[in-house]
């Protein structure tokens, strides 16, 4: 069938690559449901001039689908995704890379952003190993297969970097090499200054099939397993059908659902984490876990647009605890061994401090710029965004004693995986970043980003060469069917109630309040009761302003708030239920740890259509 | 305040129209904040966002006919504040354009070329430290586009005579770099080095600050001129 024959919108001023992006095997229509088609037909709202759609299936009473195959589909293309490619590469595989953003960025890939990268001087076994992710609720079995898989080399980060195009990192004046964090007895030094778009770089001249701008909004399942997955291409509202041996999600954290300022959460996030494919296994089957657990950073709340974002904020992290103080003045680090204070022992003193009474108007702390010395102690991702707001917005925060609360760089709430990293009930999806990788982490390292997605690969490609590979010939059309009509559903919804973008804040603000580092239990009761409240009264109701095909922000942002919802509801229960104070989070009514009860995981379940929650065993050595 | 914003769905419009809205300001509230309020609380606008801290360079647009980035950029409690898509490059829907072409180049551009793969040492050997200054400025070049729709040279040619900004950048970039055994140079001529007419339009737009576009352009055509690369007429 010819591409050009079938194709309802086609801007002349598109360029085919981006329409095309690859060769679909087919196209096809699914007849939209009866009810839907009726409602399509007579949907089409007289809301001004010129702004209906004549591509809307108002016209049609079928919804247009693309149909590719791949060997392996890679969903997400950042830390995780670009190594799962340039793996498959080197293993002469044919892969797809789907990429929610545009221009094949995605992630932390699409942030060219100074992040902090490892290099390893010593070889160590798994259980001492440089990741910072081992805690007493990682799956152990993963922790050691994903450390032993590898050799020292190709866990050594910098050198990565180096070959895949990266410079000079940090340098000091006489152009040595500078390395920022060296700690003593560790095997690792640490520096800043990889910029991880070289990695995305290479994954577009290897050659992987590359469709951007497309949300992935459901996994495939047939039999059991998962064959694949089914995304929106936002810029013509074309479903497209991924269909593969095996999948590999190398999708990122889900922290938009925590709060809302003005442009985004309390949170570096980028507006695609909104946890599309952990919803999507969610809903057709898989447990979501580590849902209870983020990782905090301090960053500043003012300017609102630039508010919690790291990239365009000025904050501190562990390594220049020495300037931050309470609004009592009371710099509550200071006396601590900062060469040993980690990422949670950090978040926890801050959260304390604030429960204490000691917290800003915001709800955060201060970091006090009168020393000079606090501009060297940070990073140059804060750094250079002092010269920035000077130019921009005329705020000069020397001498000052700037206001930061703590953002949520990290968030669990993933799949439950296996060893393989496999979907625990799902054979054929992988995931770089599953439940039982980070635990109480909440998330996260950049090191671990690159080599899950690697071991993924490695396992998806046995997988798709082994028991994947006769799982196709059983492919039926029945659940895209019910995903195409579930989509266009959503897209012509008239009800009496809000539109998706106050629906989603709604979300967001419920999720915050239950997800703090200080977490108080009244304030998450009333967030998870707020929940339940949106999931029944509000969602059925919801409201598009729009209904066509072409870039419908709208529509995107309607599926997304289901996919937050379930996200925020396995979080605020888990955070809940967890009664203890552990990793990131401290609870005030049950400050200490609890090994006893709690040393295990919470995980959520879709049992007919109602999410439940359990605990389950930490998975150890046999 | 008033902002209008030119909305365009090209499967159904003719031509593109302008959409004014009233909107609540805030102090240092930035374009981005004030989109995000129409979106949110008015009505559907195509645009596009991510990392709010210019480092991902989606949210390029133009306000009162400048390219910017939406988020690093003030919009004026009294004055006007007309936000287009960013120009020279095709829209898919109101503020979103495709900036394909200029990324894949790039992309490309970038690929490191060397015999031999680095080594450890290699990586942490010493270098010259002022190739450091210029090379590490560099990095924070977001392919934002913002540049190349500023650039006189590329808004009236084209980027046939000249790659514009953003190319030339990333030229440099291998240009500066000690590890790259590619011709750089020949490249940067090839790419129109000598087109470009050194106003410094680009330098002025572009909110990695770190970039000094006017002292490249002047290392990249000391570099041609030693090589014999300089057209008799530049």
């Amino acid at each position: 069938m010819n591409k050009d024959d079938c194709t309802r919108v086609e801007a002349p001023q598109m360029s085919r690559r981006t329409f095309l992006g690859g060769s679909a095997v087919a196209f096809g229509t699914i007849m939209l449901s009866g009810a839907l088609g009726g409602m399509v037909g007579c949907s089409s709202k007289d809301d001004g001039p010129s702004r209906e759609d004549a591509a809307s299936p108002g016209d049609f009473e079928q919804a247009l689908f693309e149909l590719y195959d791949t060997e392996i589909l890679i969903i997400g293309g950042g830390l995780a995704g670009s190594h799962a490619a340039l793996q498959a590469y080197k293993q002469g595989k044919d892969v797809t890379v789907v990429e929610k953003g545009p221009f094949h960025f995605g992630g932390a890939c699409g942030y060219n952003w100074c992040n902090w990268i490892n290099f390893i001087q010593t070889d160590t076994p798994w259980n001492q190993s440089e990741d910072f992710v081992l805690n007493e609720l990682t799956n152990k079995k993963i922790a050691k297969a994903t450390h032993e898989a590898f050799t020292v080399d190709e866990r050594n980060l910098l050198l990565r970097y180096a070959q895949e195009g990266n410079n000079l990192f940090v340098r000091d004046e006489e152009g040595n090499f500078t390395p920022g964090l060296d700690m003593p007895d560790y095997p690792l030094f640490g520096t800043f200054n990889g910029f991880p778009r070289y990695f995305t770089d290479s994954v577009e001249r290897s050659g992987a099939r590359i469709f951007d701008h497309t949300m992935i909004t459901d996994v495939i399942v047939e039999d059991g397993a998962c064959v694949g997955a089914v995304g929106l291409h936002i810029p013509t509202g074309v479903v497209r059908v991924f269909r593969a041996k095996a999948t590999v999600s190398c999708t990122g954290a889900s922290s938009w659902i925590y709060g809302w300022n003005t442009v985004a959460p309390t949170s570096i996030n980028s507006p695609d984490n909104t946890g599309d494919v952990d919803a999507a296994a969610f809903r057709r089957g898989a447990s979501l876990q580590d849902s209870e657990f983020f990782q905090f950073d301090l960053i500043s709340m003012y300017p609102t647009g630039l508010a919690a974002t790291f990239v365009g904020g000025i904050g501190a992290d562990n390594l220049c605890c020495e300037y931050i103080c309470d609004a009592n003045d009371n710099y509550f680090f200071r006396g601590m061994d900062y060469s040993t204070l980690d990422r949670i022992t950090f978040t926890r003193t801050i959260a304390k401090a604030i429960h204490d009474g000691g917290g800003s108007p915001n709800g955060g702390v201060y970091v006090d710029f009168s020393n000079p010395e606090a501009f060297n102690a940070m990073g140059e991702v804060y750094r250079r965004n002092v010269g920035l707001w000077k130019e921009v917005f005329g705020i000069d925060v020397a001498s000052t004693k700037l206001e930061c609360a703590l953002e949520a760089y990290e968030h669990g709430s993933n799949p439950r995986v296996d060893e393989n990293l496999m979907v625990e009930g799902m054979p054929g999806l992988f995931c770089s970043r599953g439940g039982g990788v980070y635990g109480a982490q909440g998330g996260s390292s950049v090191n671990v980003a690159y080599r899950d997605g690697s071991y993924a690969m490695m396992k998806a490609i046995e997988y798709a060469e082994g028991e994947g590979k006769g799982r196709l010939s059983e492919f039926h059309f029945d659940a895209i069917a019910q995903e195409v009509n579930r989509l266009h559903e959503i897209r012509v919804r008239q009800g009496e109630g809000k539109r998706p973008q106050e629906l989603t804040h709604m979300i967001q603000k419920a999720a915050y309040a239950a997800c703090q580092p200080t977490r108080e239990t009244d304030a998450m009761e009333k967030a998870v009761a707020e929940l339940a409240r949106i999931r029944s009264e509000e969602m059925p109701k919801m409201t598009l302003a729009d209904q066509s095909l072409v870039y419908n922000s709208d529509w995107k942002a309607a599926i997304e708030a289901y996919n937050l919802l379930d996200i925020a509801e396995a979080s605020a229960r888990a955070a809940l239920m967890r009664e203890e104070s552990r990793g990131h989070s401290y609870r005030p009514d049950f400050p200490q740890e609890n090994p006893e009860a709690w040393t295990c995981n919470v995980i959520a379940k879709n049992v007919d259509g109602h999410m439940e929650l359990e605990t389950v065993p930490v998975v150890d050595l046999d | 305040m008033k902002i209008k914003v030119q909305k365009y769905n090209p499967s159904v419009d003719a031509e593109p129209a302008f959409a004014e809205y009233e909107i609540d300001y805030w102090e240092h509230m930035t374009l981005l904040e004030a989109l995000v309020l129409i979106n949110d609380t008015i009505e559907p606008i195509a645009f596009d966002y991510s990392c709010r801290g210019r480092v991902c360079g989606r949210c390029a647009m133009a306000l009162n006919g400048t390219p910017c980035l939406a988020c690093v950029t003030l919009v004026g409690e009294n004055g006007k504040n007309d936000v287009t898509p960013l120009p020279g490059f095709p829209v898919v829907r109101d503020l979103i354009v495709d900036k394909t072409r200029i990324t894949d180049k790039v992309s490309k551009i970038l690929a490191r070329q060397r015999a031999f793969d680095m080594s450890l040492d290699e990586v942490k050997a010493p270098v010259d430290p002022e190739v450091y200054k210029k090379l590490e400025p560099l990095e924070y070049c977001a392919r934002c586009g913002v540049c190349m729709a500023a650039c006189p040279v590329v808004q009236a040619s084209g980027t046939k005579s000249y790659i514009g900004p953003t190319g030339m950048i990333a030229i440099a970039n291998r240009f500066y770099d000690p590890y790259d055994q590619g011709d750089r140079v020949v490249e940067a001529v090839q790419n129109g080095l000598w087109n470009c007419t050194e106003c410094g339009t680009c330098d002025t737009v572009c909110k990695a600050l770190e970039i000094d576009h006017l002292s490249i352009w002047k290392d990249l055509r000391a570099a041609a001129e030693a090589a014999g690369l300089k057209p008799v007429d530049a």
